[in-house]
């Protein structure tokens, strides 16, 4: 099992799977998703292209179907498609564009009407994201790694729990039932609150398994 | 001389409790289970949400769906059922929100007559058999609820915990339904809510971090959500009878000369080997699609159709519940449903079948309407196109943008409602081994037909209707809803593909859960269902199971 870096490194990070030039155009894209507003950071400020670079090396939780390995290849597909369309319409890849061109680009992604794009699966009834509908696997990842714990290596200081109001989840949980009824506290106030603890791998490492088949039950 | 006595197939709710029953009579069992020992349970969107530790995005069942009369190439493959694979199974990630059936759900076509179209059937049980099973897995497992119990029931019972704390979602639905004449009260849950000490010592109350549904539990490690993983798997480990095998997916029940089943083949995945093991009954508790898969797998000289399927009814009258069934409501202010609390707050039993429907209504069923809970942003937001932990957001709502970005700032103003609405078991919805998508192992994977009945999309209409007037009452400012009028191709609530009944030509079991065909294979899980009911199925799940065991205990060995 994969054991998600500590933020402190953070700064110093090595990309191991995006490109310079691919890291170039997710960054474009990730910002314009999510671009900030006056007082929240845009998404490569909150660790999004670096939460995206380790969720497509990590290893699955547990060895099956499911795996964010799996969707290198869409990466590799979509950024060339993207950068394909973006000179197409504006004669430029994706890194030279401003911030308009890209929404523009964008734009014209999610209607079709740009080579590459214009046979986007109608998405059916299903738990799975088609790997050429790539814009919608970017999004997700930009939305997720934008919340996420930072123990996945973005959202180090919460600021996009924050923005929203969402304390989100203490060892404690909230079992004072005043705490379920408003006037509700300020996410700071919570924060500080004495006797709330994040969980403990909240910004780095695996939480203990519950169970240990070796060791038997751990229940007691 | 057999390896063991009994192996159960599937340790999830069903069969975590078979298993336990067995073992604390001295029963010697082997339980297999095709998925791992839960991973770390904690309340982490990323993991458990997307990642899907703990549920069928990890699964390695392929899938495909196609509608009635759809040609073989017109068939699409991807992800459309969500079951626990995991010792625990379902359990673990389970929103836990726990019903006893009415009377009137055990006997459909004599309260409400034939069904054009559909495969109603009377159960060969009634309440009163399963009440005291009720009652055994609400001690046992461990189950809360209030002083009334469910208002809409005849019967009165009381929980062995008091119901979890009113929260303020929860006290604007009960406004708002009230003020509809409806009868609100605090869904009965799967959540220890003061020190407990069944079936184990020392279960320490839930601390409402509002990761429910979805998740295993953060307070696992003191078993506040009641699962077979906290309570009766360990009790049966305990004993000394039960040797549990993970990561064992069953390929085959192998059958002896005379046609009776003499033990179970399997993928032992760590070592990439396959094993066999023989025992004198298996009991299976898979689901009710992998159930099916597995018994139509198993076809044999005795068994040409597959095991258990002289009545052809193995696979058929699969039902889902209308599962994509979501009503919302947005606030002006703060609501904070997610975030405290536990998965459902409050529910109305009002319309829970048409009979308890005050006016006319042109449909047969019902549903149970329940409050859920949006655990966090990336539930609300993101994940944009999965279905189950797919967007709650406003259908008009910018996908991305400094717009998406200020509609998030009221991300926790959302309530968000689901309801089970009862789907009529129809013949053609079935499950079908598919020799074309196999999983790696070279096992057949499943083709899923299905169609929902004309009545369970009025059913459905009607309670959603309901419930956007219950938020609007409630002081919502907008109202709307997700997933009515499709055909369902999966779900979490998997039923009816092993019926029970009296007639060996019209139904799988007999009421005990055990083969007609087959004197030594009993089946436990949801697939002996007859109909689906408007509830959440998993406390009937474990009721059978504890009856089952009963039967195999009393009478088989």
């Amino acid at each position: 099992m994969s054991e998600p870096e500590n933020q402190d490194d953070a700064e110093e990070y090595q990309y191991q799977f995006l490109s310079p030039h691919q890291k170039e155009v997710v960054t474009a894209v990730a910002n314009r998703i999510i671009p900030g507003l006056e007082d929240t950071p845009n998404a490569e400020e909150n660790g999004v292209i670096r939460y995206i670079d380790k969720t497509l090396v990590r290893e699955p939780e547990y060895p099956t179907e499911f795996d964010n390995r799996n969707y290198q290849s869409a990466y590799n597909d979509g950024i060339r498609r993207i950068d394909r369309a973006a000179k197409e319409l504006f004669g430029s890849g994706v890194p030279d564009l401003n911030e308009n061109q890209v929404d523009n680009l964008i734009e014209q992604i999610e209607a079709g009407d740009v080579t590459g794009w214009e046979d986007i699966p109608e998405y059916p009834l299903s738990m799975t994201v088609s790997e050429d509908d790539f814009f919608t696997i970017l999004r997700d990842h930009v939305i997720e790694g934008y919340y996420a714990w930072p123990k996945y290596g973005s959202n180090k200081d919460l600021d996009s729990w924050r923005a929203i109001g969402y304390t989100g989840p203490f060892t404690e949980g909230y079992p004072d039932p005043d705490e379920a009824k408003p006037p509700w506290k300020s996410f700071d106030e919570i924060e500080t609150s004495e006797g709330k603890d994040r969980p403990k791998h909240f910004h780095g490492g695996s939480p203990e398994l519950l169970w240990n088949p070796s060791e038997g039950h751990k229940h007691d | 001389m057999t390896d063991t006595e009994v192996i159960v197939i599937g340790l999830g709710a069903a069969g975590g409790v078979v298993v336990s029953e067995l073992a604390q009579n001295d029963i010697d069992t082997v339980g297999i289970e095709a998925g791992p020992w839960p991973g770390a349970n904690d309340q982490d969107e990323v993991g458990n949400l997307i990642s899907g530790r703990l549920y069928n995005t990890v699964h390695d069942t392929p899938e495909s769906y196609r509608p009635y009369d759809a040609a073989e190439d017109e068939k699409t493959t991807g992800k459309f059922s969500l079951y626990g694979r995991n010792v625990g199974g379902g359990s673990v990630h389970y929103s836990g929100v726990m019903w006893r059936f009415l009377p009137e759900h055990f006997n459909m076509v004599s309260e409400f007559g034939e069904l054009e179209d559909a495969n109603l059937a009377d159960w060969p049980i009634d309440y009163k058999d399963l009440a005291p099973y009720y009652r055994r897995a609400e001690r046992v497992i461990g189950i809360s609820g209030p002083p009334n119990a469910q208002p809409e029931h005849p019967d009165n019972w009381s929980y062995p915990m008091k119901a979890v704390d009113e929260t303020h979602a929860g006290q604007l639905f009960s406004e708002g339904a009230e003020e509809l004449g409806y009868d609100p009260f605090t869904s009965p849950q799967a959540v220890v809510t003061e020190s407990y000490d069944e079936p184990r010592p020392n279960r320490e109350a839930c601390t409402y971090c509002g990761h429910c549904g979805f998740y295993g539990c953060y307070e696992n490690v003191k078993g506040a959500k009641s699962n077979t993983l906290v309570t009766t798997i360990p009790d049966a480990i305990e004993t000394g009878n039960l040797e549990v095998k993970a990561n064992s997916l069953a390929k085959r029940i192998e059958v002896d000369s005379n046609g009776d089943v003499s033990g179970v083949t399997y993928i032992d995945k760590e070592a990439g080997k396959e094993r066999t093991i023989t025992a004198d009954a298996v009991v299976v508790s898979a689901n009710a699609l992998e159930t099916p898969r597995l018994l139509l797998n198993s076809s044999s000289e005795h068994h040409p159709d597959g095991l258990a399927n002289s009545s052809g009814q193995v696979g058929r009258n699969l039902m889902f519940h209308m599962d994509y069934t979501q009503i919302f409501g947005k606030f002006d202010e703060p609501v904070r449903q997610g975030n405290y609390g536990t998965w459902s707050n409050k529910s109305i039993g009002d319309l829970i079948l048409s009979s308890h429907i005050d006016e006319d209504v042109d449909f047969v069923t019902g549903s149970n309407l329940q409050m859920s809970a949006i655990s966090g942003p990336v539930k609300y937001a993101g994940n944009w196109k999965q279905l189950y932990a797919g967007s709650k957001m406003t259908p008009d709502s910018p996908e991305w943008g400094a717009d998406f970005q200020r509609e998030m700032e009221t991300f926790e103003n959302v309530i968000w409602l689901w309801a089970p609405v009862e789907d009529v078991p129809r013949e053609r919805n079935r499950i079908q081994p598919d020799p074309s998508n196999r999983d790696e192992w070279g096992i057949p994977g499943m083709e899923i037909t299905y169609e929902n009945h004309p009545q369970d999309f009025k059913a459905q209409e009607y309670v959603a209707e309901q419930g956007k007037e219950i938020l609007k009452a409630a002081g919502a400012s907008e109202v709307w809803t997700a997933g009515i009028g499709a055909d369902h191709r999966g779900s979490s609530h998997l039923m009816g593909t092993a019926r029970m009944g009296t007639d060996p030509d019209k139904s799988v079991v007999d009421s005990w859960g055990r083969s007609h065909d087959v004197n030594n294979l009993f089946i436990a899980d949801g697939s002996p269902f007859v109909t689906s009911t408007g509830y959440n199925p998993t406390e009937t799940i474990y009721a059978l199971a504890f009856r089952t065991a009963g039967e195999i205990i009393d009478e088989w060995v």
